[in-house]
């Protein structure tokens, strides 16, 4: 299939561009992670040059880019001194904890979101889609922190029962398998419903508005015609058609999905990407900051690759051209 | 017992006033096996017309009497469930603006074969698959196309996709809504063909709706011209366009508006202004404005559809007035 290759390629010099535009960035930003490293520790000269070399920030930017990029394809993403660890091991933790939380609250967002959206674009004017836009709207502008406080008050402070913090209970000795999942799972309803409840709402009303768009078009009286049932018409027509401009505002999602997940991760400390991140900024942690940014864009370059192919699957006309 | 018998019809939509007719008080009937034609220029009613007949009016719209009478069955009086039976099994409808009328991201084979197993379970999957090839064929489009999208034929092909759709579960009648429209000439001649030879071969009968009375005197057994919501002429095709011929100022007026599909005429004569909008109130013929020779009661009274003879019957003051006088 030469379109996939085509697109692939497309997909791989974005990523080298991005690489590149991320070394530069950090490379070029005032602010020398060895003096800042010095300043704390009362280094001489001589442990200084070390440093560099052991940071890859000696020689010219050019040779240093060129090593990095070698480093990079042997998956080695720098060393933090913050952690005293391989960056490579410290983002790798904390990109499967950010997967587990984004998996969970997309699955809901996605499915809710668009079953809510159809139930309420096929009853367009009557009460209960009215009712459905008002309250998306409402949970649409809350800011996703301030869901997550609240619902730290209210399951930390008043009402209890569920855990605010982590992604575990702190020490705790597991007997089994299941019951360390169970723990985590727990763990995860808060920061999943919160990332969930605002998202939900643009998947809500984007479905809804792309459903009443194509329920107005012509097939879709076709489909009446022929004798068959609303739901089928609804289901079997127009959610097919509906879908493409909802996968459409699913790329923007994506991208927005970063900065909730950032918000999320540090009101209830989720260890992921996004706390990463934070601590990271925090704590000038330069070569960890680095690599965060490296993966959250070539992540978010890749859902929307993977968008990209499903709106191929589901729309004929824009198929592989041969 | 006629097939079709539609009796003081009047459908309205809302507007800003309340609301209007744009079926204000029609009569038609279709007998089984006859081809009626239906003409009339944009805007005066046709469409709707055609969808009150299986119920397929928006919401909005409103049945505000007469009844429609299908098979002895009244369909505005038939519930939801009971119109889904009679839908396309019994009434299909080629849209107006076909070109839209397929979706988009189906294969057009599973498109025709939906309603053949939805209205007859004891049809088999490949049963409904072989007569869905075998329309394709009657159409004249390879059987290997039927799991091509819409957007992979041209306007007349597809327009011949719709064509077998509303064969699929052979229906007693076939409504087409401005089949020919968006198509080129030779297009429209082929697929106007294909249509009556389609509909002789299965029996059906047909509603053909044009705003071209030339389309229709070739095609159609009977004619009936709308005008502002009303029945203007009607009668059957040799008598309108041949040995008695059109008697209403409006029927005659059209027949020069359009050239011959098929002997292109060299000079078009349009019908100078606008027909009447419905939804301001009108007393006396809605024509009377556009009318060479109205009378000044033209403009006061509303003609009746009045027999002529020979199943013809128009409704004019003029043509009734000299009917007196030869009686
Ligand atoms: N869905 C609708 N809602 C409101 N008014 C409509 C609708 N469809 C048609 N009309 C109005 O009804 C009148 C007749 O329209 P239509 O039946 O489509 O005529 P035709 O098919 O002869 O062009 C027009 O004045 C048109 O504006
Ligand atoms: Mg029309």
């Amino acid at each position: 299939m030469p379109f996939f290759l085509r697109r692939i390629a497309t997909l791989s010099s974005s990523i080298f561009a991005i690489v590149t535009f991320n070394f530069f960035l950090f490379h070029i930003i005032p602010g020398d992670p060895i003096r800042l490293i010095a300043r704390t520790q009362r280094l001489n000269t001589e442990a200084i040059a070390k440093l560099r070399t052991s940071f890859g920030l000696d020689g010219s930017l050019l040779s240093q880019y060129f090593r990095y990029l070698s480093k990079l394809l042997h998956g080695d993403l720098g060393y933090s001194f913050f952690y005293k660890e391989n960056v490579s091991g410290i983002v790798g933790r904390a990109l499967g904890n950010t997967f587990l939380l984004l998996t969970a609250s997309t699955l809901i967002v996605v499915t809710c979101g668009i079953a809510i959206g159809v139930f309420a674009g096929s009853r367009q004017g009557k009460k209960s889609d009215t009712a459905t836009v008002v309250s998306s709207l409402i949970l649409w502008s809350m800011p996703t922190f301030w869901v997550g406080m609240l619902l730290v008050f209210t399951f930390g402070v008043w009402v209890g029962g569920l855990p605010i913090s982590g992604i575990s209970t702190a020490n705790a000795l597991y007997s089994n398998w299941f019951q360390y999942a169970m723990d985590i799972g727990q763990h995860l309803i808060l920061p999943t419903v919160t990332l969930a409840i605002v998202d939900i709402a643009f998947f809500i009303i984007i479905t809804r508005t792309a459903l009443i768009e194509v329920m107005s078009e012509d097939y879709m009286l076709t489909a009446r015609g022929k004798g068959l049932s609303r739901r089928t018409i609804v289901w079997r027509h127009g959610f097919r058609n509906a879908m493409l401009p909802v996968l459409t505002a699913s790329a923007l999602y994506i991208s927005a999905l970063v900065g909730g997940a950032i918000q999320v991760e540090v009101v209830f400390s989720w260890p992921g990407m996004g706390l990463l991140m934070y601590n990271a900024v925090l704590a000038r942690d330069y070569s960890v900051l680095e690599a965060s940014f490296l993966l959250t864009t070539v992540a978010v370059l890749v859902a929307n690759f993977a968008a990209d192919m499903l709106y191929r699957v589901l729309d004929p006309r824009v198929a592989v051209s041969k | 017992m006629s097939l079709l018998e539609i009796r003081d019809l009047h459908v309205s939509y809302p507007n800003r006033k309340g609301e209007f007719f744009a079926v204000d008080g029609v009569d038609l009937t279709i007998e089984q096996g006859e081809f009626v034609g239906l003409a009339g220029e944009s805007g005066c009613g046709k469409t709707t017309l055609a969808l009150s007949i299986p119920q397929l009016l928006p919401e909005h719209s409103r049945i505000a009497a007469g009844s429609i009478s299908f098979n002895g069955v009244d369909t505005t009086a038939l519930n939801e469930e009971g119109l889904r039976a009679i839908r396309w099994k019994e009434i299909s409808v080629i849209f107006q603006g076909a070109l839209n009328a397929l979706n988009p991201v189906q294969t057009i084979g599973s498109q025709i074969q939906e309603p053949i197993r939805i209205h007859d379970e004891s049809v088999s999957k490949k049963e409904a698959q072989d007569r869905t090839l075998e329309l394709l064929e009657a159409v004249g489009i390879p059987s290997h196309r039927a799991s091509d999208f819409p957007h992979q034929f041209s306007g007349g092909m597809r327009q011949r996709v719709m064509i077998a759709m509303a064969l699929s579960c052979m229906p007693k009648l076939v409504i087409a809504d401005e089949p020919i429209t968006a198509l080129d000439v030779m297009t429209q001649a082929q697929i106007l063909d294909l249509l009556r030879s389609l509909c002789d071969k299965y029996k059906l009968s047909m509603l053909l709706i044009s705003h071209d009375l030339s389309v229709l005197a070739q095609t159609c057994d009977r004619v009936a011209v709308m005008y502002a919501g009303k029945v203007a002429e009607q009668g059957p095709t040799s008598r309108v366009f041949g040995s008695v011929g059109a008697q209403h100022p409006y029927t005659q007026r059209l027949l020069r508006a359009y050239p011959n599909i098929r002997h292109e005429r060299k000079f078009i004569d349009g019908i100078p202004g606008y027909p009447p909008d419905l939804s301001t109130l009108q007393v006396g013929c809605r024509f009377a404005d556009r009318c060479d020779v109205a009378l000044s009661r033209c403009a006061t009274e509303v003609p009746d559809l009045i027999d002529i003879g020979g199943n013809q019957s128009v409704a004019c003051h003029l043509v009734s007035e000299n009917q007196v006088g030869v009686q």
